[in-house]
Parts: C-alpha cells; sequence; structure tokens
C-alpha cells in the first residue's frame, strides 16, 4: 500500500469505498488505475 | 499558557514541495500498460438489477474487459466498515458491485477497464443495464416505515437503537428559564478533495504482490486489510 498525496477529506475519506476493492481486485490484469470524478465523489 | 497554535500561521513539512507543483496524487502515478477503469453507475435510487448486457462495448476497440458481479463467483465481495465494525452494521454491509439490487445513486454496476479513460466512459454508453425500479428510500422518516426495504433479509432498514443518557434532562428542560423545540436537518458529507477518490493497483504475477497506490489515509490498517483478504505474503508499506 503506497499512499500518494490527500489533498484534503480527512474524515470522509477514512472508511473504505467500493473502488477501493474493485479496481485491485483484478489480478489477472497487470495494472490498473480509477479516478473518480467530483460527481462521483458525491455518491 | 502561551497559544502557540490558534491563530497563528502553521508552516508544514510538505508545503515547500506543494508551493513547487511537486505534489504526487494518485493521476500523476503512471507505468507502461496501464488501463483505466471506468465505473458504470447506477442512476437509479433503489431497483431490481435484471440484467447486463456487456457485449456491444466488449466489441469496442481499446476496450479489454468489463467486469460485472458475474465475474465474482461466490458474489462480490463486501464493503467493510472501518470507523464502527459493530455487528448490527453487518446485514447492511454494501457489496463492491451491485448483483442484483441497487441501492443508491452511484452505486457501481460494471467497471470497464479500457486503453483510456476517454474510450473507457464511450464504452459506458453501449453498456445495456436494465432495473426494475424500486420505491426509493431517501430519508430516515422513509425509511423507518420500512415499507421498502434496501435489505431484505434483515427485513428492516434500522440496523440498532442507539441509546445515550448523560444526567437529568427532565431536570434540566423544567428549570430552564426558556425552551425551545426544534427539528434539525443536515445532509450528508463527503470529502470534496484536491483529487477525487482514486486509487492504482499493480499485480505482479511472477512475485504474487499486489501494489496499491491511493489516498486511503490509513495506510497499514488498509494494507493489513488487503493483505488478510488476497492472502498476499508481502507486508511492505510505506
Amino acid at each position: 500500500m503506497i499512499e500518494n498525496d490527500v489533498g484534503g477529506g480527512y474524515g470522509a475519506r477514512g472508511e473504505f469505498y467500493p473502488e477501493d476493492f474493485l479496481i485491485p481486485s483484478r489480478r489477472g490484469t497487470s495494472i490498473v488505475r480509477s479516478n473518480g470524478s467530483r460527481i462521483a465523489a458525491k455518491t | 499558557m502561551k497559544n502557540t497554535f490558534i491563530g497563528i500561521p502553521m508552516e508544514r513539512r510538505e508545503d515547500l514541495r506543494f508551493l513547487r507543483g511537486r505534489g504526487e496524487y494518485v493521476d500523476d502515478v503512471t507505468v507502461p500498460g496501464l488501463l483505466y477503469a471506468v465505473i458504470l453507475r447506477s442512476s437509479v435510487a433503489h431497483g431490481r438489477l435484471v440484467s447486463i448486457d456487456a457485449s456491444a462495448a466488449l466489441k469496442r476497440p481499446g476496450v479489454h474487459a468489463v467486469i460485472t458481479a458475474a465475474d465474482m463467483p461466490g458474489g462480490p465481495p463486501i464493503v467493510p466498515m472501518r470507523l464502527q465494525p459493530l455487528p448490527e452494521f453487518k446485514p447492511f454491509e454494501q457489496p463492491v458491485i451491485a448483483y442484483d439490487k441497487v441501492r443508491y445513486v452511484g452505486e457501481p454496476i460494471a467497471v470497464v477497464l479500457a486503453a483510456s479513460v476517454a474510450v473507457g466512459e464511450d464504452a459506458l454508453d453501449a453498456i445495456e443495464v436494465r432495473i426494475d425500479d424500486l420505491p426509493a428510500v431517501a430519508d430516515w422518516t422513509v425509511a423507518a416505515q420500512n415499507k421498502s426495504v434496501l435489505f431484505e433479509k434483515p427485513g428492516t432498514n434500522r440496523s440498532l437503537v442507539f441509546e445515550s443518557r448523560k444526567g437529568d434532562a427532565d431536570a434540566a428542560f423544567a428549570r430552564a428559564p426558556y425552551v425551545r423545540r426544534e427539528r434539525l436537518r443536515t445532509g450528508r458529507h463527503y470529502g470534496l478533495t484536491m483529487e477525487p477518490r482514486g486509487v492504482m493497483a499493480t499485480w505482479d504475477e511472477a512475485k504474487g504482490k499486489l501494489t496499491i497506490y491511493g489516498a486511503a489515509k490509513y495506510r497499514s490498517s488498509t494494507g493489513a486489510f488487503f493483505r488478510r483478504r488476497s492472502a498476499c505474503r508481502s507486508n511492505r508499506s510505506r
């Protein structure tokens, strides 16, 4: 686990989100990245 | 005692790095062979997920895969609660991807892995999803009626009753020179961060090593959680 710069949202980022598990779950694929949008961050 | 914090400008150790544009967010990390995950999210607040047809999306150039709950034998894993993992919440934990119902607007339904974000976003339009609407549960008053439950198994939207008492409230109100009754509402809150939520994962088949980049806040506990789930031997985190 390598944590990059966070840029705020410390409280709301305390819990897990579905993306935290969806992206690392694809083992057969070598490298996958997901960047949420502002709208996605509000869901 | 001299105040050394409140109202005092604090120079943070990372300020110089940020001011020089040297911050490193998930979007700054790139490696050859990177695929981009774009998520198809529910536009329905509550509904029965009837079918997902991703065949047209898979035919598009640059689309490597479309992942749904059907690709996860035994059903998708749940999103565990980290801060308050009470046993009463267990029946209400959400899956990482919708598999029988959608329970909120924005819930992931499918993940497109594509050569670029643009290709992935275009492919989302080619995925056909059929959802039968169910009555939405938009606030606690509706939820408390249990006419429409998000999770059928517990049969209720109420996970627990939490009671907290301190002192004699009735006596305090009786003595108070002024009593006001008011109902207060607060909206949901979420992080409006400099970089929206992002995560990147690399899997080294030869070494059996999963590396996750992200702004997880709790690096060590998140890393430990993934190690337990994936049985990875590596325990490095930084």
